[in-house]
């Protein structure tokens, strides 16, 4: 256990090597909160009779948890495999008496919690006094939790899957460009869920995105039944399980044709 | 015991690339694999306790050799087995067994302290207290890491980089350990501290050395055994002593003289079967089985005054040269 704790450990420490890049990162974060807030703002203003069913409030804080989950949720886990696989550095994490897909988790948690530190924590105070006047469903704090936490493993799995892919197309970044498009748009990320034409969101219902950023936002903003959100939770622990069962089979797949690359 | 290695194979598909633009795109719609042999139906055993040296020419199939050993790779056929350890099947069982270099590669944290790369082994590898705090003594003082422990990996220079690498490869006390090319890019100071170094390691823990290396000195100064292969085939695994005997076991001595001492010598040692040439020097070429160094120089000794004596065995390299050679011209050994 100390062995993949110290994973987390050193994960912290390099990145902390380099200190100027997390003020970038939260700067960053806050632009896009910031422009985001005027975006919604502009539009629910010149148009007040959006028909959406779904109020400004709503929408606004929609956005801001949304936000806020992404200063943690993102990784660049998929980035690191692709490389490690490419230059053949994976090598010595494979010889070790470690189970790989955990100790590239420990990895990842490193990065997050910095991310919580440094990201998330400010941000959310700035949140706190931008929005003092938006509510949220304080009472399903913990099932967003919760939530939160399905949705994280979630995207874990997914960003290992897409990394591991490398073991077949060596340099995947072109497959990443496409893929993270995709993931930006359906997961919630940037325009809500709850506005998207019906036939999208039809097709996002069958697809995994919407329940790493939009599900557990929807919980802490919308008054969802209870029996919607046990339906929700449902569905994250059915396609974390899938992408736990495919990642699983696609690693020994890939471990049996790797080729080590670079002498 | 030891390292048991039996029929391993493994082969590659390429894409076999097409000359020119026009190639390329036609690659890009139906591209064409070629199947590589890397190696072909390899066996040998190597003893605990002893280093011994793979070589082979560029390409020849030693790197994949040992990522299979290692079991980074998986042989299409064939077994390898590390103390009786069946390689592939219980992975944690064989990372306790094993330490790797690879001299093109590093495993320390680029950008933190190497002290703390070398913490997280031993919480890895569960190494006890004691025995870490041991090792890291014995290591720093033989390989002189004190200067540069607080330093992160991308401050090192190479030679400090594989003197680091050497010691978290060994962090654990492997019974086995790997080194392909450990010595490449190295200068001559930090070479001989790292021979020192795998020397005292081998004597004092019985660690089992491969080593692969394209610089015969390492093998001559370190190695009791050599294994050989080309084209993923094996083509020879001995002593190391055998393989001189048997394509050297030639002396050369230098004798600095003047060019009048060197024509009585000459005329002198005519009767033997002994090689002379004088340029710059004397030099004496001739078969040890049939003369010792001692007998050819014993009356000339007490003769001529020479400013200068060198007695030499012909080196390994000449030697690997000379096999090599005879592969590539279709000989075979």
């Amino acid at each position: 256990m100390r062995g993949y704790l110290n994973y987390t450990k050193i994960s912290m420490e390099s990145i902390l090597a380099y200190p100027f890049n997390q003020w970038m990162k939260f700067f960053s974060k806050v632009l896009f909160l910031v422009m985001q807030v005027c975006l919604w703002n502009a539009l629910y203003q010149s148009n007040g009779q959006i028909s959406t069913g779904h109020g400004f409030n709503e929408t606004m804080s929609y956005v801001i948890v949304v936000n806020i989950v992404n200063t943690f949720m993102e990784s660049n886990i998929t980035a690191w495999l692709n490389n490690e696989i490419r230059t053949g550095d994976i090598v010595f994490d494979l010889m070790r008496p470690l189970n790989f897909a955990c100790m590239t988790f420990c990895k990842q948690m490193g990065e997050t919690l910095l991310n919580v530190i440094f990201q998330t924590l400010p941000l959310l105070l700035i949140s706190l006094l931008l929005g003092k006047n938006i509510a949220f469903c304080n009472s399903r704090l913990g099932l967003f939790l919760i939530s939160i936490a399905l949705g994280y493993i979630i995207n874990f799995l997914y960003s290992y899957l897409v990394g591991i892919m490398a073991f077949w197309l060596i340099v995947t970044w072109p497959l990443n460009m496409l893929l993270s498009a995709v993931y930006k748009l359906l997961s919630g990320m940037w325009i809500p869920v709850f506005l998207f034409p019906e036939f999208l969101k039809s097709i996002n219902n069958y697809l995994p995105f919407r329940y790493i950023y939009a599900v557990p936002a929807m919980i802490f903003t919308q008054y969802l039944s209870y029996e919607q959100i046990a339906n929700e939770l449902t569905a994250q622990c059915l396609w974390a399980g899938i992408f736990f069962v495919t990642a699983a089979g696609v690693w020994y797949l890939g471990r049996k044709r790797m080729v080590v690359q670079g002498g | 015991m030891g390292i048991n290695v039996e029929h391993i194979s493994k082969s590659y598909h390429v894409v076999r690339r097409e000359k020119g633009l026009l190639g390329s795109v036609k690659q890009f719609f139906h591209p064409h694999y070629t199947i590589i042999n890397a190696v072909n139906d390899i066996s040998f055993n190597i003893e605990t306790g002893k280093i011994v040296g793979f070589i082979g020419e560029n390409g020849a199939g030693k790197s994949t050799t040992i990522k299979m050993m290692v079991g980074i790779l998986t042989p299409d056929r064939g077994t390898i087995r590390i103390n009786d350890e069946m390689v592939g099947v219980n992975k944690k069982k064989i990372a306790y067994q094993i330490g790797v270099v690879f001299g093109q590669r590093t495993q320390l944290w680029w950008d933190i302290p190497i002290i703390e790369s070398f913490r997280l082994f031993k919480d890895m590898y569960r190494i006890p207290d004691q025995e870490y705090k041991e090792n890291l003594d014995i290591f720093q003082e033989i390989l002189g890491l004190n200067e540069f422990m607080n330093q992160p990996t991308r401050h090192l220079s190479l030679g400090q980089r594989m003197r680091a690498d050497l010691c978290a490869a060994l962090l654990h006390n492997p019974s086995v350990l790997f080194l392909d090319e450990p010595t490449i890019g190295i200068d001559v100071a930090t070479k001989e501290k790292m021979r020192n170094f795998i020397r005292e390691i081998n004597r004092r823990k019985l660690t089992t050395v491969l080593l692969t290396t394209h610089d015969m000195k390492d093998i001559e100064e370190l190695s009791d055994e050599l294994i050989v292969i080309d084209r993923g085939g094996l083509i020879y695994q001995g002593n190391l002593q055998n393989l001189k005997t048997r394509y050297g076991g030639m002396s050369t001595i230098t004798l600095k003289c003047c060019p009048e001492t060197a024509g009585e010598i000459q005329k002198s040692v005519s009767s033997k079967e002994i090689n002379c040439r004088y340029d710059d020097a004397l030099y004496l070429v001739f078969d040890k089985k049939k003369y010792s160094a001692q007998e050819v120089l014993r009356d000339m000794v007490n003769q001529f005054t020479f400013s200068d004596i060198q007695v030499e065995d012909s080196c390994l390299e000449d030697i690997v040269k000379k096999i090599y050679y005879e592969i590539d011209n279709g000989g075979c050994i």
